[in-house]
């Protein structure tokens, strides 16, 4: 607000009158320049002065020099305020200019006593300490020098001082200088020194008035000839209804007044009426129009309409965004952040914690500057470690406006970390609290939240050096991890694999036989790769003693692990008993051609004789003792098929060559294969597997186990020989 | 009568000898109880284990090894968490494994495994149980924090350990009843099997 001079001759009483319309105006409209213009009359410039001062306009519009700074060797008049006032200069009713008042005050200068810097410049004027001693009356030329856009001017004052006005310690009077007449919307400056110059000058800027202000409307004619818009909001959309005639050719402007500058949206030239919409997603606050007419140094008409909207600082925000940028420094991840904003921005920016299953960003009561946001502009976070908890938030107008936190991918998931604040109190004394969902918790505490649960050991992790020092300024932030504090399940998957291991136990034992039919399968299949399955096999042999009965029966037994279903007339007694041994043999020999089986022939000594006496060789020697029937019933069955030459592929023929050497076996069974038993068990083994089958390792291993296992049966036999009874 | 593959085995079995002894006389009469197929493969609820001291011990063993473990459970903070996941241990798998032992006992299970000796792996699990127990729950209530889950797992720990004492020190008793046992049951096998030698049976003929 500029001062007004204490005396003053108003030709317009408007102030006084209108002092409350603008308080009025003020708040319903928030145009600038509240206060009215006054308005004079045309006239030649004159200057007055008062209280003491005594003044002449000597020159009007000569070229002023700024000449160099004198010392002060008598004691002079010398300018110690410039003011300046806008007022209207007006012809004839609403024909009026823009016009510059300039107030100059001065006062008396002693020179200096004992002054270290003499020829320096000299600050504001000492006054005189003791009475003026002059008779004579001090004059001065005072030259205000006014310098616009377009034109230089200078005008020279006489001023004389009577000795008697003199005070010392105050200003001896100042003058008025009506009028430097300007253009609308002009900068003008001004200066003020004397003639010759003793002291720097004084200066001044002067911003005139638009042509918004309705006073100038009215009474600038300049104005009139301005285009210029009225507002009227539709609906969702603004717009800007052209105020000028159909011919008149004007430039339409719409920008974003930034502080960096302007930025434009929109620069037309246009001819006639138009209106333009604004969508209600452009407005923001700093949106302004500005309008001229399409000439060489026009008036150029500016205002921002949306300054105070609401609709537009919604907008604003809306499109606000919050940047944050990290950067590698040294192995050091530093942060930076920027609000991108339209327009400059009112707001502070906050650090908050953001828990772990937490949705709420708590704000730090952290000393930062305030109103600290400078819109599109990087600015440098100085934390010491970086924490992925550690949030930005953006306020205004009390409430949180924009978050936002460190992405997932650089500084990784939300931690369940404990912030703990650590505030510098009066004597060396620091107090602690958590933050927490209710607040900062002080700590210890004997509370029941988590954080106080966990008080002592957190403090204790504290002074151990084990939590993370975040921020170090008027007071510390400290990341302390709870992970070392969390109930973590892992029996559970201990239970898990209990409960499945007992549930395997609890089924094999229920399933006992299918367990071990499986695991026998199993066992078989892997080690003996399955040589055969099920091939029909029947054994022959002549019962000559117990000890070789027993020794078929484990050769018996042997071939039944290789799968073979093995039939021999030890296992079926019962049958045999029940049909005879002749039909039972017949069968079996039937049943095992039929299925593509193997007849096993075993010859034993006995068998042998018996042989030899069917066959009625010439010498062969008689048995020695009568020979069981079921040997001769079952070569009953085997002759025809050896007479008949097509025992080849059915039957096989083994001994075991410590009982009986394999050239005593008959000739006729020499047509099929002969093996002698343990040495060629493989062989006997490769025969009753079948053609087509090559396990040549597992037969050899068969065959070593069989061998290993016919062993002690074979000792004994060959031990007890004829001995053993039958 | 036996085909090829009721064998088991490929190394010489007692099953097979017999069986060779056997086929000399095939009508050897067999002295092996038949397992009778009832129910649920052959399972039958055998009550009056629970009835006995025994079984009335295992079914409290488990079930205060459960609540302790579930007391245990609840607690969501720890300062420091080592004796809490140690009790958390002993309870869990003393639960789980004297819980399969009190089933495998009630339901006769153990008799389908006699190679493993179930009164030594009973004795075992009470012995380790109680001792475990024990050093957890004295481990739980140095280190609590007042808490009152903390406190119950505290109290049913000590009583889990009770029982478990007492189980053990029946089991202890039982053992040293079969070893008296065993050592007169080894000088009446000797008699029998000397006598069993002289009658060899016979080999019948079958055609006269």
């Amino acid at each position: 607000m500029r001062e007004q001079p204490p005396a003053y001759t108003l030709t317009d009483n408007i102030q006084k009158m209108t002092a409350p319309w603008f308080l009025l105006f003020f708040v319903l409209g928030g145009w600038p320049w509240v206060l009215s213009l006054e308005k004079l009359k045309a006239s030649p410039d004159v200057v007055q002065c008062y209280q003491g001062l005594s003044c002449r306009l000597k020159e009007n519009d000569f070229l002023c020099l700024l000449g160099g700074i004198e010392p002060i060797k008598d004691p002079v008049l010398v300018p110690t305020k410039l003011q300046t006032e806008v007022v209207l200069q007006c012809r004839e009713e609403s024909n009026c200019d823009l016009c510059v008042r300039v107030t100059l005050y001065l006062t008396v200068q002693e020179p200096r006593k004992e002054d270290p810097d003499e020829g320096g410049l000299q600050e504001d004027a000492e006054l005189t300490s003791g009475p003026w001693p002059r008779n004579e009356s001090l004059e001065a030329e005072v030259i205000l020098s006014f310098k616009d856009f377009l034109s230089n001017r200078c005008v020279l004052v006489e001023v004389e001082v009577s000795p008697s006005m003199v005070q010392p310690g105050q200003n001896v009077g100042y003058l008025v200088f009506d009028c430097f007449r300007a253009p609308v919307g002009d900068e003008v400056w001004i200066w003020s020194y004397t003639q010759p110059r003793y002291q720097k000058e004084l200066n001044h800027t002067q911003q005139l008035p638009d042509c918004i202000k309705p006073e100038l409307w009215n009474n600038v004619q300049s104005c009139w000839v301005l285009p210029w818009f009225n507002i009227s909001a539709e609906g969702d959309a603004v717009q800007l209804v052209m105020d000028v005639s159909a011919e008149q050719n004007y430039v339409l402007f719409l920008y974003w007044n930034q502080t960096q500058g302007l930025s434009t949206r929109f620069h037309e030239v246009l001819t006639g009426p138009h209106n333009i919409t604004v969508n209600n997603t452009d407005l923001v606050p700093c949106l302004c129009i500005q309008m001229w007419p399409n000439v060489l140094d026009a008036i150029r008409n500016s205002h921002c309409p949306f300054q105070k909207d609401p609709r537009a600082h919604k907008n604003l925000w809306n499109q606000s965004k919050l940047n944050l940028t990290f950067s590698t420094l040294w192995g050091e991840t530093a942060l930076s952040w920027m609000v991108k904003a339209p327009c400059p921005l009112s707001a502070e920016m906050v650090l908050c914690w953001q828990p772990v299953g937490s949705e709420l960003c708590h704000p730090l009561p952290l000393p930062l500057p305030r109103e600290n946001v400078i819109v599109n502009t990087l600015q440098h976070l100085p934390m010491l470690t970086l924490h992925p908890n550690i949030c930005l938030q953006v306020w205004s107008r009390g409430k949180p406006q924009i978050q936002k936190c460190p992405p997932k991918d650089v500084l990784g998931p939300l931690r369940d970390d404990m912030l703990l604040l650590e505030t510098w109190g009066s004597v060396e004394n620091h107090s602690f609290c958590a933050m927490e969902i209710s607040g900062c918790t002080p700590l210890p505490s004997l509370a029941h939240t988590r954080a106080a649960f966990l008080g002592k050991q957190l403090l204790q992790d504290l002074q151990s050096g084990q939590c993370v020092q975040l921020w170090n300024a008027t007071g510390t932030l400290w990341a302390c991890s709870l992970q070392k504090y969390t109930h973590h399940r892992w029996v559970l998957a201990w239970l898990a694999f209990l409960a499945l291991a007992a549930c395997i136990l609890l089924l094999l034992l229920l399933n006992r036989d299918g367990m071990k039919g499986w695991l026998q399968f199993l066992k078989e299949d892997y080690r003996y790769g399955g040589a055969v399955r099920g091939r029909r096999a029947l054994l022959l042999y002549s019962p000559d003693h117990a000890s070789f009965e027993r020794l078929v029966g484990t050769l018996a037994s042997a071939l039944g692990q290789l799968q073979l279903s093995v039939a021999v007339d030890l296992w079926h007694r019962q049958e045999l008993s029940a049909l005879g041994p002749l039909a039972w043999f017949h069968a079996q020999r039937r049943q095992a051609l039929q299925e593509g089986g193997v007849v096993i022939l075993i010859f034993s000594p006995g068998a042998v004789a018996l042989c030899r006496e069917w066959l009625q060789e010439v010498g062969a020697p008689r048995p020695p003792a009568p020979t069981p029937d079921t040997f001769a019933a079952s070569l009953s069955c085997v002759l025809p098929d050896f007479l008949e030459g097509r025992a080849s592929g059915c039957y096989v023929v083994a001994c075991f060559e410590e009982l009986l050497p394999p050239e005593c076996i008959p000739d006729l069974f020499h047509s099929v294969p002969v093996f002698s038993l343990p040495s060629q068990t493989s062989a006997f083994l490769r025969a009753l597997v079948g053609p087509g089958k090559g396990h040549r390792d597992t037969v050899k291993a068969h065959a070593t186990r069989m061998g290993q296992y016919l062993q002690p049966a074979l000792e004994e036999c060959l031990q007890l020989g004829a001995s053993s009874s039958l | 009568m036996r085909s090829g593959e009721e064998l088991d085995g490929f190394e010489g079995e007692a099953s097979s000898t017999s069986m060779i002894s056997g086929a000399s006389s095939p009508y050897q009469p067999t002295t092996e109880p038949v397992s009778q197929r009832r129910g649920l493969g052959g399972l039958r609820c055998h009550t009056d284990y629970l009835r006995r001291a025994p079984g009335r011990l295992k079914l409290a063993q488990v079930v205060l090894a459960l609540i302790a473990f579930i007391c245990i459970e609840t607690i969501m903070e720890c300062s420091p968490c080592e004796g809490l996941y140690f009790f958390e241990f002993v309870s869990c798998s003393a639960f789980v494994i004297t819980g399969v032992l009190l089933l495998m006992f009630s339901l006769n299970l153990h008799t389908r495994i006699p190679q493993i000796n179930w009164n030594i792996t009973d004795l075992v699990n009470t012995g380790l149980s109680t001792f475990f127990f024990f050093i957890a729950s004295i481990v739980l209530a140095a280190l609590n924090h007042k808490a009152g889950a903390e406190i119950a797992a505290v109290v049913f720990g000590f009583l889990a350990t009770a029982v478990y004492a007492a189980n053990t020190f029946l089991a202890v008793q039982k053992w040293r009843m079969n070893i008296r046992q065993q050592s007169t049951n080894e000088y009446i096998r000797a008699r029998t099997e000397s006598r069993e030698v002289d009658s060899r049976p016979e080999i019948q003929r079958l055609d006269t």
